[in-house]
């Protein structure tokens, strides 16, 4: 199972939103798809579902084109695109009905899939007076009746209070369990950081970067880790620890401490932290280094 | 081409939306609004009058043709507006299925639903008459089957429109605006320039009350008005059939076409 586009080039009078798009995802993983307001990110996921069509290039699933053979090309694709707007006057068990009818699904296991989104109680009420949050969970519903391979995620947190993007991301997990491939775009780092394993990011609607997480860790982050803490420890104490080259103070209650190449380090580094009573709350690479890759290479100038 | 089996099962969805909609039964009360209107509006006016079968049957025919405007104002025009309008052609699009198949799925959804109302307004019409009159004119039949005809290429032509245009409301207003201006100007170029309008939809829709006529009075009739005169041109059985026919294919050639095309920007 793979996406590709192939000079996939979007063209608005003389405005590119996407500029000569080549990239490759392939294999059951998590794919988070990056880049400011405006890179061009919904862009290239409505071409990959046959929402909008090319200027020039193509987008191809599993070895089909979506702009000359839809069908073919989306036989195993679920897209959630822009927190679509359900059927007022249906119930989530209709919509799903709809889904399954829309995907020509035989053995449609509608329990399950509002099962696995915490929406199976609901299934008798009608969608236009759901929240948000609860009308993503019946489209995510909704993409999983069939059983996907692919699935395809606009910003499936966007908009949506701290519990709701829990929740979302916890099913989104839950989906990584099933050999999927998800193609995901998000304008939250911390969020790709936590669900994916590779990473594209895109800039003015042209590629910038296509790497796994641990090579976005390995070339951004150097030896770096960020630590978090409840009160500051003694600055000394912290160089101290055999394989920490320097540590400073980033603010009030965090810190970036550069150690010695190697995972063990880092390892080490935690250890010592803890036994020498340091009350750490967060120690994160990642979500760290996704965010200095994200600077290094899109600019720090505009937002997400 | 056209996904059959898919079309079948998706259809049910769009009679569920209508079923479900306000417009659908406001449609109802003016459907029989509207038979009650013609069954009882000799009654009101004379009630001595003695209204033979045939004018009755006649008066019920053309009443059908506003029912069936009604039907595609009500729920033709933001058919496909209203899934670009509300977004929901975020969740029907992305999906496997050609547009073409989801539109003619929509088209028969929406062809059902009007056609029961119609169902509804002409049975009740034919209770009516085998009630107060023991028969039922055959040719009250034939008309109703030309009416179906109607049914179908006016639900076309707003399909049409509304794959074009992201607002039920501004077809509907289009579609009111053709029926009213543009039968004035047919008028002006049938009288004034005496050319046949055969390319005009309302001009074919005539046969539905043109059944009635006895002596079928043919192509045209001229009734000399001073220096210029009235000229009135009929459509024959058979011309009807091929503008409605024509209208209906040529229109959902062109709603496909849009539809295909529409982007969600």
């Amino acid at each position: 199972m793979y996406l590709e586009a192939v000079n996939l080039t979007k063209r608005y009078g003389k405005f590119y939103a996407l500029n000569d798009l080549n990239v490759k995802v392939e294999g059951s993983k998590c794919v988070g798809y990056l880049g400011p307001n405006g890179a061009g990110k919904t862009t290239t996921l409505k071409l990959f579902t046959s929402l909008l069509r090319p200027t020039r290039g193509e987008a191809i699933i599993n070895g089909h084109s979506v702009q000359k053979d839809k069908v073919q090309a989306l036989k195993d694709v679920a897209a959630v695109v822009e927190t679509p707007e359900l059927y007022p006057t249906f119930t989530p068990e209709e919509i799903l009905q709809m889904s399954c009818a829309l995907r020509s699904v035989n053995k449609c296991d509608i329990k399950h899939a509002l099962e696995e989104v915490g929406m199976y109680e609901w299934r008798n009420k009608r969608v236009g007076k759901f929240s948000k949050g609860m009308k993503q969970r019946i489209a995510l519903a909704a993409a999983l009746v069939g059983n996907p391979e692919i699935l395809i995620l606009d910003e499936p947190t966007s908009g949506m209070d701290p519990r709701g993007m829990a929740e979302i991301r916890e099913v989104i997990r839950n989906m990584k369990k099933s050999q999927r491939l998800i193609f995901m775009s998000s304008h939250l780092l911390s969020e790709v950081a936590e669900v994916c394993d590779e990473v594209i990011m895109i800039d003015r609607g042209k590629f910038v970067l296509h790497s796994s997480m641990d090579d976005v860790i390995k070339r951004f982050g150097g030896n770096s880790v960020y630590v978090t803490v409840l009160e500051m420890p003694d600055m000394a104490k912290i160089e101290s620890i055999p394989g920490v080259k320097s540590v400073e103070k980033v603010s009030e209650n965090r810190l970036n401490i550069v150690y010695e190449p190697g995972e063990d380090a880092q390892y080490r580094i935690l250890k010592e932290l803890i036994y020498a009573g340091v009350k750490v709350t967060e120690y994160n690479a990642a979500k760290q280094m996704l965010e200095n890759a994200y600077l290094k290479l899109i600019g720090g100038d505009r937002n997400d | 081409m056209i996904e059959v089996h898919k079309v079948l099962s998706l259809y049910r969805f769009q009679i569920l939306w209508h079923k479900r909609s306000m417009a659908l039964w406001i449609l109802l009360l003016l459907t029989l609004a509207v038979v009650a209107g013609i069954i009882f509006e000799p009654y009101l006016l004379n009630p001595r009058a003695h209204v033979s079968v045939h004018s009755v049957a006649e008066s019920l025919s053309g009443g059908s043709t506003f029912v069936i405007l009604l039907a595609a104002l009500f729920l033709g025009s933001d058919a496909l507006s209203r899934e670009f309008q509300r977004k929901t052609a975020y969740f029907l699009l992305p999906t496997p299925v050609k547009r073409v198949t989801i539109l003619t799925a929509k088209f028969l959804g929406t062809y059902i639903v009007s056609g029961v109302l119609l169902l509804i307004y002409f049975g009740v019409g034919a209770g009516y008459m085998a009630v107060a009159y023991h028969a039922v004119p055959v040719r009250y039949f034939a008309s109703m089957a030309l009416a179906y005809l109607y049914l179908a290429s006016l639900l076309a032509f707003t399909y049409m429109f509304s794959a074009v245009f992201d607002s039920g409301a501004a077809v509907a207003t289009l579609i009111f605006m053709i029926v009213i201006f543009g039968n004035v100007v047919i008028f002006l170029v049938e009288n004034v320039m005496h050319i046949e309008p055969w390319f005009w939809l309302w001009y074919g829709t005539g046969i539905i009350t043109l059944v009635y006529a006895g002596s079928y009075i043919g192509d045209y009739s001229h009734i000399s008005l001073g220096p210029m005169g009235n000229t009135t041109y009929n459509p024959y059985i058979w011309e009807g059939i091929l503008i409605m026919l024509g209208y209906f294919i040529i229109s959902f050639l062109v709603a496909a076409w849009c539809f295909e095309r529409k982007e969600l920007r």
